[in-house]
This record gives C-alpha cells, sequence and structure tokens, in this order.
C-alpha cells in the first residue's frame, strides 16, 4: 500500500539523500565530501547545454582566467623566458563549484548541486591523472603564435606514437605568451617551428672568422639528408643581395647536383625542433652569455646574441 | 613523403597548335581514316593568374616577421606551369616565369611613398602600354589583342639589370614538387627568387617594405640585355608585400632563450640568476627562487587585507597535493572571519571559487544554462527470463537462462542443460533436449511391450442418438464397453 507523502517522510528523505556525503572542514572553508559511489545514484553522466559544456571545458583548460591569477608576480615569468610547471587540480575544481554555486538557492537545491557537481566533473575532467605545462613568454610567441607542440611520456625518439601525450591547450594567451598544457607529465617536449610550406633560404656565417653577409647552405645528398659540409653561397650583387645561382650549381656538379632539383633541396629551409628532455640538468636552462656572443646552432654553425640584445629586450 | 623534380614539361606547350589525324586499324582487317586532321590549341594562362591556380606565397602577404635569409617563392597547382609557355631561349626549355624582388624605394620615389604605402601595379591595355619594346612583343609576337588589360610594372633599366636572373638561371629558380599525404599524390610547381631581402634600417625605423613580382618573360630575351638607360615595362602575373625582419629565425630566437639576462628555461617559480655562494636554493638547478616547493611566495606579495593573507598560483613547481574530492561551498568561510591576525591564511582556492562564480555570473547565457544542467539515468537493465515456479518445486536444470541458447551443451555456472556432453553429441544433433537419455531412464523398451501387448480397442459403431427418446436401458446397450469400465 502506497503512503502519503508528510513532513517526516520528506525530511527523512533529504537526510538520508545527504548522510552520504561526509561534511568536513578543509582549508576553504564547509566542504562536502563526495561519497564516490555513483552506482547508488543510477545516474552515468551529465546534460548540459553545449554553450555551458564549452565554458566549463575552457575553465579547466585555464582560459578565462586572468593572467595575474596564474602568474601572480611578473617575475615568475620574465621577458624571454620558459618555465615549466604543474596545474593545482583542486584550485581548477574549486573555480566550477564557483560557477554552479550560482544555482544554491535552498537546501533542496543545494543538495542537488551536489550531485550535478560530482557529475560535472567527472564529465570535463581532462587529464584526471594530472596536468602539466609550459609558458613561453618570448618573442617566438609574437613572430610563431601557431608554432606546434608535441608531448611524450618517453624521453628516447622513436617510440613516437606509442608515447604521445595529449597537448590539451597550445595557443598564445597574449602577444608574447604562449601556453601549452599536458594531459599527464612528459619526459619530452617538441616545440616545433610552424609548418608553412616549404621555404628557401640560405644561411649567414655569422662568427668572427668571416665578415657579415657571408652566406651558406648546408650540403644535402640526392634524398635530401643533410650532409655534414656546406656550399657557399655566392652573391652576384653584395649590396643587393642577388645570389648567383649558377655558382651554386657549379658547386653542386662534383656530386651530381648540377640541376634544378639539387639546387631546390640546397636552398630548402627545413622548421626546426626544439627538443626538451626532462632528463637535462636545469642548471643548463639559463647559463652566462658566452663572451664573444656566438652560440651554436643544430648545424653547428654560429650565431651571434648580438641581434637578441637589440631585437629582443624590446619586451617590457 | 616529398619528392622534387627539376621539370614538369608538357607534352604540348600553351599557345601551340598540334595537328590530331584520327584513324582506325582493326587487327590489319579494316582501317579506316577519319576526318581531315584536326588543329588543337592547347589554351593556358598569358597574361594573368586565376587565384585558384596559386597554392601559396612566401613570405605571406603582408607579413612584418620573415627572416631575411629567406627567398621569396610562389607555389602553384598546376604543375607545369613554368614550362608551358616559351622562355626567352627559344632553342632550350625554359621557364617563362621569373620571380623578382624590390624594395619600395626602388619603384617609387620618397614622395610617392608618402602619398601611398604600398606599392601597386598599373593595370593598362596592351595598346597602352608605353613601353614600345613591350607593347611590341605582347601585340605582334605573343599576338595578344590590343584591347587586352594587363598588369604592368615599369622598372628603371639599371636595376632590373642587376636584379633580373640570368637566363641560366631561369631553370634552376623553378621545380616541380610531389607530397605524397595518405596515398594521395599532390603535385605542385615552385618558383623561387633570386633576391634575398634586405631588413636593415635605421635605429628607430621599420626595414623597408619589399614587393615580390611575378613577371612573365615569354619570348623575351630582350629584357636580358637591356640598355643602361630607359625604363621597361614588365607583364606581372602576380605581386605581393611584405616587411622582412632582422630578428633572427625561429632556432636563433628559442636559442637565445637560454642566455641571461633573458629568462631562461627553469621551473616555474626560478629565476634565472644562481643563488650566492653559501646560499641554498629554495627550488632547484641551483638558481634564486620566488616560490618554496609548495607554491608559496617566499617573501609575501604585498596586500591590503586586514588579516595575513597569502595566494599561491594554481602553478606549481612541483606536483601538487593529492586532489581533493570535496566540494566548495562558500567563498567566506567562517573561520577567515574569525582568525586571529596573525594566522596565515591561504586565500587561493577562496579566491578561485569567487573567480569562478563572477565569471558566471558576468554571462547570462551561462547563468541561464546552469538551470538546465540534469543527470541522465542508467538505462533499465534488459529483460531476462525468471522461472515462476515456488522455489520449492524448483530444480536448478530447469532454470532456463537465454545465454545457454546459444550453446546448450556449455556448462554455464554448473547448470548445463546437457550433463554429458559426449552423450549429447553421440546423439546427433536431432537430440538436442536430452529426450534419449529420459527415455532410457524409463525403460523404454517395457513401456513398448505394454502398448503392443494390449491388443486394439473394440468399440461399437456410433450411431445416432434420438435425444427426445433415449433412455438409460438403450444407452447401455449403445456403449456397453463405456459402462462395464465405469463399473469396474
Amino acid at each position: 500500500m502506497q503512503k502519503h507523502a508528510s513532513t517526516a517522510t520528506g525530511v527523512q528523505a533529504v537526510l538520508d539523500l545527504v548522510s552520504v556525503y561526509t561534511v568536513q572542514s578543509s582549508p576553504d572553508g564547509l566542504e562536502f565530501a563526495s561519497p564516490g559511489d555513483f552506482d547508488k545514484w543510477k545516474i552515468e553522466g551529465v546534460k548540459m547545454p553545449e554553450r555551458l559544456r564549452a565554458f566549463l571545458d575552457d575553465l579547466r583548460l585555464l582560459r578565462r582566467i586572468p593572467i595575474s591569477y596564474l602568474v601572480p608576480d611578473p617575475n615568475l615569468l620574465p621577458p624571454e623566458s620558459i618555465r615549466f610547471f604543474h596545474v593545482n587540480q583542486t584550485w581548477v575544481d574549486r573555480v566550477i563549484d564557483g560557477v554552479f554555486s550560482n544555482t544554491n538557492v535552498g537546501t533542496v537545491d543545494f543538495h542537488y548541486s551536489l550531485t550535478t557537481l560530482q557529475l560535472i566533473r567527472a564529465a570535463i575532467d581532462p587529464a584526471p591523472g594530472g596536468m602539466t605545462g609550459i609558458l613561453i613568454r618570448s618573442e617566438l610567441t609574437r613572430r610563431w603564435p601557431k608554432m606546434i607542440v608535441r608531448a611524450f611520456a618517453s624521453a628516447s625518439a622513436g617510440v613516437d606514437d606509442e608515447s604521445t601525450i595529449p597537448v590539451l591547450r597550445a595557443e598564445a594567451m597574449s602577444r608574447d605568451i604562449f601556453i601549452a598544457l599536458f594531459a599527464g607529465q612528459p619526459k619530452r617536449i617538441h616545440i616545433r617551428e610552424p609548418f608553412e610550406g616549404v621555404r628557401f633560404g640560405v644561411e649567414e656565417e655569422d662568427d668572427n672568422e668571416n665578415p657579415a653577409g657571408v652566406y651558406v647552405v648546408d650540403q644535402r645528398d640526392q634524398n635530401g639528408t643533410v650532409l655534414a659540409g656546406e656550399e657557399p653561397i655566392t652573391l652576384r650583387s653584395t649590396s643587393l643581395r642577388t645570389l648567383d645561382v649558377l655558382a651554386l650549381r657549379d658547386e653542386l656538379a662534383d656530386r651530381g647536383m648540377d640541376n634544378p632539383r639539387g639546387v631546390a633541396l640546397h636552398l630548402e629551409q627545413r622548421p626546426f625542433v626544439q627538443i626538451f628532455l626532462d632528463s637535462v640538468p636545469e642548471p643548463v636552462g639559463s647559463v652566462p652569455a658566452p663572451p664573444n656572443l656566438q652560440v651554436a646552432l643544430h648545424n653547428g654553425k654560429l650565431f651571434t646574441l648580438e641581434f637578441a640584445t637589440q631585437a629582443l629586450f624590446k619586451l617590457g | 613523403m616529398k619528392q622534387i623534380f627539376s621539370s614538369c614539361v608538357p607534352a604540348v606547350r600553351a599557345g601551340d597548335v598540334e595537328p590530331v589525324t584520327i584513324w582506325q586499324d582493326l587487327d590489319g582487317r579494316l582501317k579506316q581514316d577519319g576526318p581531315a586532321t584536326v588543329h588543337v590549341r592547347i589554351d593556358g594562362p598569358q597574361t594573368s593568374l586565376l587565384a585558384d591556380v596559386i597554392a601559396g606565397v612566401y613570405p605571406a602577404p603582408g607579413s612584418t616577421e620573415s627572416p631575411d635569409e629567406f627567398l621569396p617563392h610562389i607555389a602553384f597547382n598546376r604543375r607545369t606551369l613554368p614550362w608551358e609557355r616559351e622562355g626567352p631561349e627559344p632553342a632550350k626549355p625554359m621557364p617563362w616565369l621569373a620571380l623578382l624582388l624590390f624594395k619600395e624605394s626602388e619603384l617609387r620615389s620618397a614622395e610617392e611613398r608618402k602619398q601611398a604605402p604600398a606599392v601597386s601595379v598599373t593595370k593598362l591595355r596592351v595598346l597602352d602600354i608605353p613601353d614600345l619594346t613591350t607593347r611590341t612583343r605582347l601585340l605582334n609576337t605573343l599576338q595578344i589583342p590590343g584591347e587586352t588589360e594587363v598588369s604592368t610594372l615599369t622598372v628603371a633599366n639599371v636595376r632590373l639589370r642587376q636584379i633580373i636572373p640570368r637566363i641560366p638561371e631561369l631553370p634552376l629558380l623553378c621545380h616541380m614538387k610531389r607530397q605524397t599525404v595518405n596515398g594521395v599524390e599532390a603535385d605542385s610547381a615552385v618558383v623561387i627568387g633570386n633576391r634575398l631581402p634586405d631588413a636593415s634600417s635605421p635605429p628607430g625605423t621599420k626595414p623597408e617594405l619589399h614587393t615580390a613580382v611575378l613577371v612573365s618573360v615569354e619570348r623575351a630575351p630582350e629584357l636580358f640585355a637591356l640598355p643602361v638607360a630607359g625604363t621597361t615595362t614588365l607583364l606581372v602575373l602576380h605581386h605581393w608585400s611584405f616587411r622582412p625582419s632582422k630578428g633572427g629565425d625561429f632556432e636563433q630566437v628559442m636559442k637565445s632563450i637560454a642566455y641571461r639576462p633573458h629568462g631562461g628555461v627553469l621551473r616555474f617559480g626560478n629565476l634565472p640568476a644562481p643563488v650566492s655562494s653559501g646560499e641554498t636554493a629554495p627550488l632547484s638547478g641551483g638558481f634564486k627562487g620566488l616560490l618554496d616547493n609548495d607554491g608559496y611566495f617566499l617573501t609575501p606579495v604585498e596586500h591590503d587585507q586586514e588579516v595575513n593573507a597569502t595566494y599561491r598560483s594554481p602553478l606549481h613547481p612541483f606536483t601538487p597535493p593529492p586532489r581533493s574530492h570535496g566540494f566548495a561551498i562558500a567563498a567566506a568561510p567562517d573561520e577567515f572571519v574569525t582568525a586571529d591576525q596573525s594566522t596565515p591564511l591561504d586565500f587561493s582556492h577562496a579566491a578561485a571559487f569567487e573567480l569562478g562564480r563572477l565569471l558566471a555570473l558576468n554571462d547570462p547565457g551561462i547563468l541561464e544554462d546552469l538551470r538546465h544542467v540534469s543527470g541522465t539515468m542508467k538505462p533499465i537493465d534488459p529483460p531476462v527470463a525468471v522461472n515462476k515456479l515456488p522455489d520449492a518445486l524448483q530444480k536448478p536444470d530447469w532454470v532456463v537462462n537465454p545465454a545457454w541458447s546459444a550453446q546448450p551443451w556449455e556448462a554455464v555456472a554448473g547448470q548445463s542443460l546437457v550433463k554429458d556432453e559426449s552423450v549429447f553429441l553421440d546423439k546427433g544433433i536431432g537430440d538436442v533436449t536430452g529426450i534419449g537419455d529420459l527415455l532410457n531412464q524409463w525403460n523404454v523398451g517395457e513401456v513398448v511391450n505394454t502398448l503392443n501387448d494390449a491388443g486394439q480397442a473394440v468399440s461399437a459403431p456410433v450411431v445416432a442418438v434420438n435425444v427426445g427418446s433415449v433412455t438409460s436401458e438403450t444407452l447401455d446397450v449403445m456403449f456397453a464397453d463405456v459402462a462395464q469400465a465405469g463399473k469396474g
């Protein structure tokens, strides 16, 4: 026989439901601990408007959060710097809690919100195992805002496909600040110059042994593989910076590459990939500039930091 | 995968007339000539390019960041385009396109540059081209109608002589590229410029604007032997402008970050300066730092709160504490209000809570959406067969499990319909219920014999019974065997 609802049974029902939560004190104040048992609720997910889901997804990935909340002191991210960090997921949970606190207008509504929060937290969590990331404040962001970031769980190359860690966010936050977030803790991170199709060019021999305006290109074999040597580039006119393409062709003759294909292979400039490994000692991340300001590039060539002191220090 | 080819010369050049003769020959037994030879002229771009022919250009139009060590180039979706027409040297297969690069000051006077910010080409009818040599070539040599409107650029000969590639250089600056992505081949033709941009500029000024110009050199050997004096009008097929940069390429900018006084590549919270001798690094790497291991500021950030408030970023230098499973419900807990002013209070999570609340409040759409959040119920389990017999009457063998129907001989939870799989298999596929076994248990041979011994039942023929006159005696006679059995 069905019983009529009464004040007593209604209150008891609410008490029964709320009793599965543990009320506890926390650094945030009063906190309801989740029962962590979804089976009791016979609920398998949450349904919400797409706009709200996008809003919450953004918050989880630290979008819409003012930069001053992430970097409370500008010295934490000085000009021309890269910083690696872990994300405190509880902090982001609190932001989500704050969003839903706007619905808390009564006892029963309040309880419903707790259930909803529990479901939403599971539904929109992109990194249950933890989240890490990098911040880049640099000329890099201004000039290459679409640089490509990849992360791997293995420090050694060759198993990239198997060890890829999801990159949850990789975008410019402002004119010179770039952020990337990872679902886990990578052991290797690649930051690649954005792919803009093929580019052709030369490299300046910018060292003390050569005067300015001396250009070379990497030697390539028939397959386009970079060899150890380099080919000189002659200018028809130094002031007008026109290349002597015939001279380059003649340089390639001894390797049977004195044709348009050989010229194109040698002038081709491939995107650069910077690799960060967690096994590299941190002190090499910030070292004094060398006395002659000469820094080696990946192909052994040198470039001078002088341009950096002119071009990069304009950032405020 | 990517492949580079020196050229992709079409079988028939654009503009050439090709005779086509048709005949049919069937194994030597039937031979028939077609109609008179047909002359076909291959059409192709000559005075302008449609946008869909151009696959891309470098540097990007309007860009300001291309390093001055990169040459401009243009790529075409039409892989044969640079070799489709006759070049300046008819004896050799030679491209008819060249990519030239001009600085703004080489095309316009200082006064003109003040008046208009960018270089633009001039649209003219062929008949109106002031340069007699070019006009004659277009009208007479190339047979372009005089009313055709073309894009032109007039350049001083003294400069054009210095920057235009030499004739033998033209083929070296063109090639065909084949890119294979997911098994699909995509071909494109590329024309490279022969001149590096110049990013040098007086202090405080931007590098000069550069304009890349794709010009036609079709059957124009005179362009490569220009007199010093005078100007030449070029037929322009495409052009774009950009401003180069002296700021180094991607690798150089990236490498320079690690050198002080740049900020370095460090753990969040570290400063790009080593600790002094005898000092201990607060975080790692031997560097000075702003934070401790938990992400708190070593020197509290200044604030105007009455209590000893502190804040730490959600970005931590090391792995943060385990994630809380709780939910915050208030942003101003009482213990914060009543705490002693000397107690350090971490407002980080409270600030996050309030930030989330305010971000939602700031968007009426989000507030509305918050009313439309609901859980989705688990679907009801699919129905299963249930034995409706009372428990006392049930035998485990009678339980019907739908899972058994597919393979009744497999023992599911020890309750197979067939107890002995070998017996089942021996009986053949028709005896799927084990009836043979049951008959054997009942001694079926004896049953059959008893039935055979019973003899044939004999009954009197059924006759019509008049219900109006029938009596019990009559019935006893008509159905004597039944009456006898009933009495027995």
